[in-house]
């Protein structure tokens, strides 16, 4: 995804939104001195429309309609390079996921046609099978997308090489995961 | 002819050497009464048995075919010293980094190997004795100028060190004179008074207090350009002050958050932690308007555009005693730059050095520092100023030396120095002040008599170097001619045969001082005697130990241009490129060129 181009006009801002963002991750945001080892360390930087280490300049500087309309947090993996690598000890993959849930609290439509349904049909699988499985994910999300052929021949090339299995791994615990998905009150993305 | 007792030392270096080039073949060289291939000269046994062994063979001249690191250079001076052989009648010269790493084909290794050493016999032949010693009596007093923290630290440290520390009751008006004695004029309230002393160290007090707190509750500081350590904590404080006891909220636009100084990073954690906020602005600087009473600070953002804010109060960074601190440079003979501050970009002198031996700026003289930093260079500033003021007599032999038969008194060489080491001596005749010269030779090129030679780079010497490196046919093609600055193109050197980047064995290598030492004749001879290209390599002119050496060699390519012109040779085959000691990549580009498109590469911005 192209980054987006820098808005000329000034943004507006909130100077409360930085503590509210601290306080729901528990990472001192202010600390951040913009350095770019996250951006640089990212293995999605590529595909953000925001960089990590501007989104959290941006944090910082109270821009929430910018941050909220960013697709960049719905693409973060929660690798926790970023984490491991900041000098000043953030973990900004905590941050990304406080900018998340702020943004579904929110209620806005997803940022970006296509991540929460993606999201939906991750939790969707786990639910099932108690892991995550590839090939349901991505054809349920592609036939969500309408768009079944894009992936049809990566899929079934990875499944000629054995790197994506057809029938699904069942997990024993299945149960024991479906009492997490009922304590945390999603039902499996439904 | 005292070169038929001219020996020769071929060093392998544990032998590593011999694959290139052949030690044989080198030591069986012309022109030496006895040659000796060793292993290892740099060693402490090898520098005994080379000496041993030119007390045997009465030799008293040496030229060693060595490696271009420094122990190789003490190495030298040690078996000098103990074989009783003159300075000026030795050479080192390097076959390893400047031949033998860098050309990887063995014949031509070897044929430029020869080439060097006859260049160093013919340099050692052409050697002149060094002027006769001068005796400096110092009498271990140190003056003392100006106040601040750094000027405690020095005089605490003098007086624990011995020396006898001289406040300035005044202001300083003049210093004549060289390192060990000076002349110190200073103005008093009742007149003036003069003082004979060692060295100066000039001190300052540059540290601005906290604001006062009579504007409103939101504040902006903008710390645009290069902030001087003292900027940045001064400005980290304040506005440390006033989010934590003022409750303000505070903006910090900078362009570069200098914090190389002790503490300074903790301060800039600490003020982030309290919530001040920081934003770098890049490309344009921010923009600044009223609207109702209030300042609207807009900043533009990377990657987020322009974000502003709402002021009751906008702060610059430090404002300092700049006109003070240029006023005392001119007292003190010193060249102020950088809007009235010491220069911070002088990379061959010590943070508290001056291009004036024997004095020393600390502090907020030399430029806002902050307190702890002025009080470290202080402490520093009083070790090194007991080594040129140390009390007793020294005899210091003068490195530039005036020929009063042909000096015509014009005072060239007076308003050139950049040492301040060329005086007026009685009986109205120039005379160079041994302890302040620094052998750079910008006096020595520019005296249009003639009359000045530099002991370690004496006109004959170098002409001698030059002719001896260009005689006969020479292998791998159209010859180059690189005049390299000993501070920045020699250093480059080294480091290109350290790390194997190779350049054609036609490059030929003449070390000089500075480049500023150069005349015309330098640069047309080797043109002259076939040479495709004359490359006078040197330092930008900012880092130039010696202050004028690019500009003045600028000046004397002009000359040399027209010369060549008049002889009918190609003037454009002059080039000067300026470089740091670590620019390998750029002189191998330089050196590896092919010879037409190099006109695009002289004159690199200074």
């Amino acid at each position: 995804m192209p980054q987006h181009e820098a808005p000329t006009q000034p943004s507006p801002r909130d100077s409360s939104w930085p503590l509210a963002i601290e306080a729901a991750s528990g990472e001192r945001v202010r600390l951040c001195y913009g350095c770019g080892v996250c951006t640089g360390s990212c293995p999605l930087a590529h595909a953000m429309d925001i960089l990590p280490s501007r989104l959290m300049k941006a944090v910082q500087l109270g821009l929430r309609e910018r941050v909220l309309e960013a697709a960049a947090p719905y693409l973060c993996v929660a690798c926790e390079t970023c984490a491991i690598r900041c000098p000043n000890g953030i973990d900004v993959a905590r941050v990304m996921d406080a900018v998340r849930q702020a943004s579904l609290a929110r209620g806005g439509p997803p940022p970006r046609a296509g991540i929460l349904g993606f999201h939906r049909w991750f939790l969707r699988t786990v639910w099932m099978f108690g892991r995550a499985h590839e090939g349901l994910l991505s054809a349920g999300h592609s036939l969500q997308q309408g768009r079944l052929r894009q992936d049809l021949a990566t899929g079934l090339a990875l499944v000629r090489h054995r790197r994506l299995a057809l029938l699904p791994h069942l997990v024993r615990g299945r149960k024991e995961v479906r009492r997490l998905f009922r304590t945390t009150g999603k039902g499996g993305g439904r | 002819m005292s070169a038929a007792r001219t020996a020769l030392v071929v060093c392998t270096c544990g032998g590593t050497l011999c694959c290139r080039i052949a030690p044989e073949r080198i030591a069986s060289a012309p022109g030496f009464a006895s040659a000796l291939i060793t292993h290892d000269f740099c060693s402490g046994p090898g520098r005994m048995r080379v000496a041993a062994w030119l007390r045997e063979t009465a030799s008293d001249g040496l030229v060693v075919a060595a490696c271009g690191i420094p122990s190789a250079t003490q190495a030298l001076a040690e078996v000098l010293e103990g074989a009783g052989v003159a300075g000026h009648r030795a050479c080192l010269v390097d076959v390893r980094e400047g031949c033998a790493w860098v050309h990887p084909r063995p014949d031509q290794a070897t044929a430029k190997a020869q080439r060097m050493v006859a260049a160093g016999a013919a340099g050692v032949a052409a050697g002149q004795p060094p002027a006769a010693c001068s005796e400096i009596t110092s009498t271990g007093r140190v003056l003392l100028v100006g106040t601040g923290p750094g000027s405690g630290a020095a005089a605490a440290r003098l007086e624990e060190l011995g020396c006898e520390v001289v406040p300035a009751a005044g202001t300083l008006e003049r210093l004549v004179g060289q390192a060990g004695e000076f002349e110190a004029t200073l103005r008093t309230g009742e007149g003036s008074e003069r003082h004979t002393v060692g060295a100066v160290i000039a001190a300052g007090d540059a540290s601005p207090g906290l604001p006062e707190f009579p504007f409103g509750r939101r504040v902006a500081f903008l710390l645009d350009g290069d902030p001087w350590p003292s900027q940045t904590e001064s400005t980290l404080q304040a506005a440390l002050h006033l989010v934590r006891d003022c409750g303000c909220r505070v903006l910090v636009l900078f362009r570069d958050m200098g914090v190389a100084g002790p503490g300074l990073e903790e301060l800039y954690t600490e003020a982030r932690g309290q919530g001040v906020t920081f934003i770098r602005v890049e490309a344009a600087p921010p923009q600044v308007c009223e609207v109702d009473g209030e300042w609207v600070v807009t900043a533009d953002v990377p990657g987020l555009g322009p974000v502003t804010e709402t002021v009751d109060a906008i702060l610059g960074g430090a404002a300092a005693t700049r006109q003070g601190a240029r006023r005392l440079a001119d007292a003190l003979g010193v060249a102020p730059r950088q809007g009235g501050w010491a220069p911070r970009e002088r990379i061959f002198l010590e943070p508290i050095a001056t291009e004036r031996n024997g004095v020393f700026l600390i502090g907020g003289a030399r430029g806002p520092y902050t307190a702890v930093q002025a009080a470290r260079q202080g402490e520093a500033a009083a070790m090194a100023a007991l080594a040129v003021a140390a009390p007793g007599t020294l005899a210091i032999a003068g490195r530039a030396c005036i020929d009063t038969e042909k000096c015509a008194f014009c005072l060239t060489c007076l308003r050139l120095c950049p040492h301040q080491a060329v005086t007026t001596a009685l009986g109205g005749s120039m005379r160079v002040l041994p302890a302040a010269c620094q052998g750079c030779g910008v006096c020595a090129a520019a005296c249009p008599a003639g009359a000045i030679q530099v002991a370690e780079s004496p006109n004959r010497r170098l002409l001698a170097e030059i002719d001896a490196l260009m005689q006969g046919p020479f292998l791998g093609g159209a010859v180059t001619v690189v005049l390299a600055c000993v501070n920045s193109a020699v250093p480059t050197l080294g480091a290109m045969g350290r790390l194997r980047l190779s350049y054609p064995a036609s490059v030929l290598v003449v070390p000089v001082p500075c480049l500023g030492r150069l005349e015309p004749i330098h640069c047309v001879r080797p043109l002259a005697a076939g040479a495709r290209r004359v490359l006078l390599c040197g330092c930008y002119d900012r880092s130039c130990e010696h202050l004028v050496g690019p500009a003045s060699a600028r000046r004397m390519v002009d000359r040399a241009r027209a010369l060549a012109g008049t002889l009918g040779l190609d003037p454009e085959s002059i080039q000067v490129a300026s470089l740091a000691p670590v620019d390998w990549h750029r002189m191998s580009a330089l050196l590896n060129a092919p010879h037409d498109s190099l006109k695009v590469a002289s004159h690199a911005p200074a």
